[in-house]
């Protein structure tokens, strides 16, 4: 009787091995890999899109997903469904397309530059819960609509989806521009004394180019940086990157060009006396001579002449967006608050993302370049 | 006591650890942290302190009638019916906790990996599972334990590769800076992510070695409270003490937060695992419970054992399924959890001092 009860029992717990109610054909499915949303446009969406009241038409979500069937003409569709917010949409979207969406392996996310203005929260929302959505999606701003970016014709690649993984797979090891995904955003977005930061995403004519960095004031988008500053936000916030820095110098009346390529570090140091809250951001920069046009051969004193001809460049550079973020921009997008928080967490967390803590805070930035090499040539 | 009932100094240890890591360390941190704010380790430091009393005061009792089993004593201490009741108790403590723990383990599975799963069919896989192990008597719970050990070892080098990605130390700073109000306030969730220690209460008349069961109780919780602190660190390292209040698991957010080498969904690696060890709390906590229990009932263990552990996992599937959500689960874990201070702290407490009282008959025993 025990033995029959016992075999019993193992024949029914390999019955449900084959995940019976999860069991879905790969044919049937449709794998976004990235997804746009948009602040919503009359007449943006598909002139298939299923019947909604105008008023209940808030946000357009356009996706891009690879066509699976050998037989398809276009390697990916993109299409862009109307709804009040993502999952109304996704409704939609099981009216119109036979195929079954699932958010497992879309690895890029791109919000509109209107709809971020408004505020991103309610629209991270479906993200955080939906347990398939991996936290490592990247996370980009379009300047304009995100839909146009998916919508640009791509030559050199089989559709925008692969365009984009490219192009943000390894972008820190080339460049300085802070990539951050889903995790990072909500962490900054969610965290007292922190303020996210994305990558803008940028249609200029048949290409897509990252043309700047989107400041946040927790969800909402508060400033476009260009590029050069780009670079100098992410040396002062730490977003640890690789990449060229041009410099220029005066030496006999006479401008020598050049480039290094770095990587950088930083460190923050934290005082609260009677001036107030003072910080002294340490940037270090690492690496080699990789251009430089003056013909004679570069020497140990010359190197260290370059070395402080950075510096003083960057220096300078970061003064000049420290002063802007503190005049103007008004918001911790340097991530510097924590080190404040960390000394005395209970009494600054009530102010700490008001702007007067950043405005009138004390900010001395120090520039460290260590070049080791000057590549092949002397 | 037979062959199959016996268990080995060696095999204890990972027995208390089977019986305290379960679901809990998912959602320990987010628990402790909404109290003890960044001081959340300090917490579960000091939360390990009670499993340590209670492991001394079970090993104080069992050292003074080694020869009797968790109902013996019982029986001995405070009579037939009041012995039986208090065991009943305990059983019935036990049913209803792991009973929420099923249901956990039925939602997280079905959350991240079988989303058109009932929640049902996950939780009665589970019992069929609980209800042909637990049958085999404790010999196989212990090796199974030990086997479940080492096969989610390398998952604590797996918890350890976020560290050096995501971390930001100043979320832990001001060390002490939460206070000691809110660092006290934390330390109940924290005791209450140990429960299962109690199953020493059965496990002990089951020990060959005695004299090395303090040894072994002592390793097993030692084991348990620096995983809990691992997650704990970690998950505020990452998720600092406002962002981890967002997640249900802040544990399983960190690794789908996280690209590890080339798997780029760790967290799925990580709950395939979990599927098969994340039942050990029920599991061994039952055969304590049901082992119990059929002595109450003075059932013949070697023939009737499986009704009774039947009679038991059903009543535990049952408890699964009666909350009608996960918020509601939580809330009923949370009940549950202040009757551990009873059998975990309290019970064995007045045995013990009951023992003393009661001297000249122990020492007969």
């Amino acid at each position: 009787m025990y033995r029959a009860l016992s075999l019993l029992l193992i024949i029914s717990l390999l019955m449900p091995i084959s995940g019976c109610w999860d069991q879905v054909d790969l044919e049937e499915l449709a794998l976004p890999l990235v997804v746009a949303i948009d602040v919503h446009t009359p007449g943006s969406a598909d002139p298939s899109n299923p019947p909604t009241q105008p008023s209940n038409k808030l946000i357009d979500v356009t996706t891009l997903a690879p066509n699976l069937s050998p037989k398809a003409k276009s390697p990916a569709s993109v299409e862009t469904i109307s709804g009040i917010n993502v999952l109304d949409a996704r409704a939609r979207r099981g009216i119109e397309s036979p195929d079954t969406y699932t958010s497992g392996v879309t690895h890029t996310i791109i919000f509109g530059e209107e709809l971020a203005r408004k505020g991103l929260f309610p629209y991270l929302s479906h993200l955080a819960r939906d347990a398939r959505v991996s936290g490592n999606i990247l996370f980009a701003i379009a300047s304009g609509r995100g839909e146009d970016i998916l919508k640009t014709p791509v030559k050199n690649h089989s559709h925008m989806g692969t365009y984009l993984a490219n192009f943000f797979i390894d972008m820190q090891r080339r460049t300085l521009i802070p990539v951050v995904n889903l995790y990072q955003f909500a962490v900054h977005e969610g965290s007292k004394g922190k303020n996210p930061v994305a990558p803008v995403l940028e249609r200029r004519g048949d290409r897509v180019i990252i043309s700047g960095v989107a400041v946040f004031n927790k969800d909402r988008l508060v400033r476009i940086l260009d590029i050069e500053e780009s670079f100098n936000l992410a040396m002062l916030r730490g977003v640890k990157g690789r990449g060229y820095l041009a410099f220029r110098t005066k030496e006999d009346k006479e401008y020598i060009d050049g480039a290094v390529f770095v990587s950088n570090s930083r460190k923050v140091q934290y005082k609260k006396n009677q001036q107030g809250h003072n910080f002294i951001i340490t940037i270090r920069l690492k690496g080699y001579l990789g251009e430089y046009s003056r013909k004679a051969p570069v020497t140990a004193e010359s190197l260290k002449e370059i070395e402080k001809n950075v510096e003083k460049q960057v220096k300078t550079q970061c003064e000049r967006l420290i002063t802007k973020i503190q005049e103007d921009i008004k918001v911790d997008c340097i991530d510097i608050s924590k080190y404040a928080l960390a000394k005395d967490r209970r009494s600054l967390e009530k102010n700490i993302d008001k702007p007067e803590f950043i405005q009138n805070a004390n900010i001395r930035v120090e520039v460290k370049v260590e070049l080791n090499q000057t590549g092949e040539a002397q | 006591m037979n062959n199959a009932e016996s268990i080995t100094s060696k095999q204890l240890i990972f027995v208390i650890i089977g019986a305290q890591i379960g679901m809990a360390v998912f959602s320990l941190p987010r628990l402790v942290s909404a109290e003890a704010c960044q001081d959340a380790c300090i917490s579960v430091a000091l939360g390990a302190l009670v499993p340590l009393l209670q492991l001394l005061i079970i090993e104080r009792l069992g050292r003074r009638m080694p020869d009797l089993n968790f109902f013996g004593m019982n029986k001995l201490l405070f009579g037939r019916w009041l012995g039986s009741a208090l065991v009943v108790i305990y059983v019935a403590y036990v049913i209803f906790l792991q009973g929420t723990l099923v249901r956990v383990f039925a939602e997280i599975t079905v959350i991240f990996l079988l989303p058109h799963t009932p929640i049902p069919v996950v939780a009665l896989t589970v019992a069929m599972t609980i209800i042909f192990i637990v049958s085999q008597g404790a010999r196989v719970v212990a090796r199974l334990n030990e086997i479940l050990f080492w096969i989610i070892l390398p998952l604590v080098f797996l918890f350890m590769v976020p560290l050096f990605k995501n971390s930001d130390y100043t979320n832990l700073l001001p060390v002490g800076g939460a206070g000691i109000k809110a660092i006290a306030l934390g330390i109940p969730p924290s005791f209450n992510a140990f429960s299962g220690t109690e199953v020493l209460l059965v496990f002990y008349s089951l020990v060959k070695r005695k004299d090395e069961v303090l040894k072994a109780g002592l390793l097993g919780t030692s084991y348990t409270a620096m995983i809990y602190l691992l997650v704990t660190v970690e998950s505020l390292l990452i998720w600092g003490p406002e962002m981890i209040q967002t997640f249900i698991w802040p544990v399983i957010t960190v690794f789908k937060s996280t690209k590890v080498w080339v798997i780029e969904r760790p967290e799925l690696i990580l709950l395939t695992v979990w599927t098969s060890v994340g039942i050990r709390p029920a599991m061994t906590n039952g055969f304590a419970a049901f082992y119990a229990l059929s002595d109450v009932l003075h059932v013949n263990r070697e023939k009737y054992f499986h009704w009774v552990v039947m009679a038991g996992t059903l009543a535990m599937f049952t408890v699964a399924l009666l909350p009608g959500n996960l918020l509601v689960t939580f809330k009923l874990t949370e009940i549950v959890g202040y009757v551990f201070l009873w059998t975990s702290l309290l019970h064995p407490l007045i045995m013990l001092v009951f023992s003393l009282f009661r001297g000249k008959e122990v020492k007969n025993v």
